[in-house]
């Protein structure tokens, strides 16, 4: 009985131990934040926010992995029962689809000397081409017709205004593929004239106007006959 | 009774000496390779000629680079991506890098080389320029 009141003793104490090493010295609302953004935005801001629930936090640096997202922070030190928050400010740019964006927090606590928040935002297609680059190579007699699929994915009502190429010897032609003026096909096909060589870099300009104000009015695919 | 003191005592044990042996923590997680991700020497096995991207920031890039990199990032994809393309051929593997295994930019940039451009065998260089370094001094 002494043996067993002594090793409970001794349990308690090490499970006190144990946990005031692995505990947080910080209760994070959300390590996660989750964002959807709108076709027309250009930033996302958002914050990280904290409470500090064990002794005092303090924050040495904030790394981001992505020359596109910038923190803010208001003080490094935070006492016990004080709560804060780690501003995030992610520049869109022409970035499109699901976008994960990571900041480590380096802390002085030697529990949790690093701490990862993730920020994932959804940026919207509103012009989706598929794919974005064709070629062709020489060495075929004739080459064959290929074809690039065009999606407007929002719900907006979007105009083709122009589908324009840059090279003569690329024949270009374009319909709409339904009629909810939503999905369209470009085919593009090589059309060299005799004796002249088969080589080009085409870029093929895609103009769109929309009812809405848009960052990217102008798109582009390349079609390119390699050697 | 003793077992069970014993059995319930194991884990505190274990967590306590992981603390001590590893008190810092990796900065990232980063267990395992990802599906896209290649080591420099899986690189150097292959037989296929190999497109290096730099997809770090214009200063590092004109610092110092992989020989025969092309720059490109989210900064300057659309005026980049056509020099990528033409020195981009059918048989090559294509392989991103960035400063480290904290930036993400390579995996954003093959991503867009794999989903938007249509293009096969894209890579991220596991470890990034960083990796790259270290392997050139060892």
């Amino acid at each position: 009985m002494r043996f067993c009141n002594r090793t409970i003793s001794i349990l308690l104490v090490l499970l006190c131990l144990g946990s005031s090493l692995v505990a947080s010295n910080v209760k994070w609302t959300n390590k996660t934040l989750i964002l959807d953004a709108k076709p027309t935005d250009q930033v996302m801001e958002a914050a990280f926010q904290f409470e500090v629930v064990g002794e005092e936090f303090f924050i040495d640096s904030i790394k981001s992995s992505c020359g596109c997202t910038t923190t803010s922070l208001e003080r490094n030190r935070y006492k016990k029962g004080e709560t804060g928050e780690i501003g995030i400010r992610f520049e869109i740019g022409s970035r499109v689809g699901l976008q994960k964006k990571f900041v480590i927090i380096e802390t002085k606590d030697p529990n949790e000397p690093s701490i990862e928040l993730e920020l994932r935002v959804f940026i919207p297609f509103v012009v989706r081409l598929d794919p974005r680059f064709v070629y062709w190579t020489k060495g075929s007699d004739r080459f064959q017709k290929q074809k690039i699929g065009l999606h407007i994915d929002v719900d907006n009502s979007v105009e083709i205004v122009s589908i324009t190429s840059d090279q003569p010897q690329l024949e270009l032609d374009w319909a709409p593929v339904k009629e909810d003026g939503k999905e369209y096909q470009i085919e593009l096909q090589p059309v060299i004239p005799e004796g002249e060589v088969p080589f080009f870099r085409a870029v093929i300009k895609i103009e769109i106007d929309a009812e809405i104000e848009l960052k990217q009015k102008v798109f582009y695919v390349y079609a390119f006959l390699k050697s | 009774m003793r077992n069970l003191l014993l059995f319930l005592l194991l884990p505190i044990i274990l967590a306590v000496l992981s603390c001590a042996i590893n008190p810092k923590q990796a900065t990232f997680r980063r267990p395992a390779l990802r599906d896209t991700e290649v080591l420099i020497e899986t690189i150097q096995s292959w037989t296929d000629p190999v497109l290096w991207i730099d997809a770090r920031d214009e200063i590092s890039f004109s610092t110092r680079k992989i020989p025969g990199a092309v720059l490109l990032n989210s900064g300057n994809f659309e005026r980049n991506v056509v020099e990528v393309l033409n020195n981009w051929i059918p048989s090559a593997k294509i392989v991103v890098y960035c400063d480290s295994e904290l930036c993400d930019n390579s995996r954003e940039i093959a991503d867009k080389l794999r989903n938007e451009m249509g293009l096969p065998d894209v890579y991220e260089l596991y470890g990034g320029w960083d990796a790259w370094l270290i392997h050139q001094e060892s």
